[in-house]
């Protein structure tokens, strides 16, 4: 089973639904949890993992060869992301803007093009305790996510339940890390802010065709929009966690809602077990 | 024209509030709200058609 914590909204608590989600397991399941938010990956400073591995993750990236190259044009043609562009004697390479597909080099009539690995970042592979952790930190400077966000969930343990802990936002860092999940929950909070980005987050798993449920975190501040909008979407809260001075301070320095609140195992276990009554 | 721009890293931080504060006091401003993803700057300054 794999279980994608995802929001669109910044900050409503994704991680900390993802770890003490994960934690909360530990007794009855082999966990895998994957830090997908490779931009700022923050689940390490709660599962504290050990790390045993670290491999750099490159892109492969075009680099003409000039002496064959004839300017013929087909590899900007061919590019979709618009990162070729050829001129009366010179072809630009926008690295920045590579997604890594090979379609130039694969179609370059002159064979003029080879790839050129450019490091984009790296990955990390741990143990919290039974919990096995990986993680992908994206270069400071680059932008292309998707690629490492799939280096890292190439390696999946499909005997495992993987947790899989998503960026904020919307778009191709989210789409790529919740790809593939059995289940996606929407962490919010019920303000306008939370409603307007859980829409968005909704939409988005709607057309990748996703199973979701919500997580209302900060439950009793704001207002109740986002329950009447999941009510009105058919979209089931699955667990509601109030506002709590203990779970902030907990948070701040970097410990678990279940360290020290003990109470809460059973609720994110119950929070499990309906996702499992869901997917039946 | 001076521009400010207010970022983050980490989520959730309050970006969108500063951003919305800074605009109220501003006299004669342009306000662009580049979270793509999911903007929000609207919700708290909405714009007059």
């Amino acid at each position: 089973m794999i279980i994608s914590v995802a929001s669109g909204k910044g900050g409503t608590g994704k991680t900390t639904v993802a770890v003490n989600l994960a934690l909360s397991l530990d007794e009855n399941q082999s966990v895998q949890f994957l830090d997908c938010d490779v931009e700022e990956p923050n689940a390490h400073f709660f599962l504290k993992p050990q790390i045993h591995k670290s491999q750099p993750v490159f892109l492969p990236v075009p680099e003409i060869i000039e002496e064959k190259c004839t300017y013929c044009g087909k590899c900007a043609e061919v590019c979709a992301y618009n990162a070729i562009a050829v001129l009366k004697d010179t072809v630009l390479v926008f690295p920045e803007l590579c997604h890594g597909c090979g379609g130039c080099s694969l179609l370059c009539p002159e064979k003029a093009i080879i790839e050129k690995g450019q490091k984009i970042g790296k990955i990390e592979f741990g143990a919290s305790n039974d919990i096995q952790f990986i993680h992908g930190k994206l270069d400071i400077g680059q932008v292309m996510s998707p690629p490492l966000i799939r280096e890292v969930k190439k390696h999946m343990n499909p005997t495992k339940t993987i947790i899989i802990d998503a960026p904020p936002g919307t778009s191709c860092p989210v789409v790529e890390s919740v790809k593939g999940s059995d289940f996606s929950l929407l962490v919010t909070e019920p303000t306008p802010f939370g409603l307007n980005d859980l829409h968005l987050a909704a939409e988005t798993l709607k057309k990748l065709e996703i199973p979701c449920g919500v997580v209302i975190n900060r439950s009793d501040i704001g207002d109740s929009q986002v329950e009447e909008y999941c009510l009105e979407q058919s979209i089931p809260v699955l667990m509601t966690i109030p506002m709590d001075r203990n779970i902030a301070v907990a948070y701040s320095k970097g410990e678990t809602i279940v360290a020290t609140q003990p109470d809460y195992r059973e609720k994110f276990q119950d929070l499990f077990r309906k996702i499992l009554a869901i997917k039946k | 024209m001076k521009q400010i721009v207010i970022i983050s890293g980490k989520g959730g931080t309050g970006k969108t509030i500063i951003s919305a504060s800074f605009a109220s006091l501003a006299q004669s401003k342009v306000m662009v709200d580049s979270d793509v993803d999911a903007a929000n700057l609207y919700l708290l300054t909405p714009p007059e058609n």
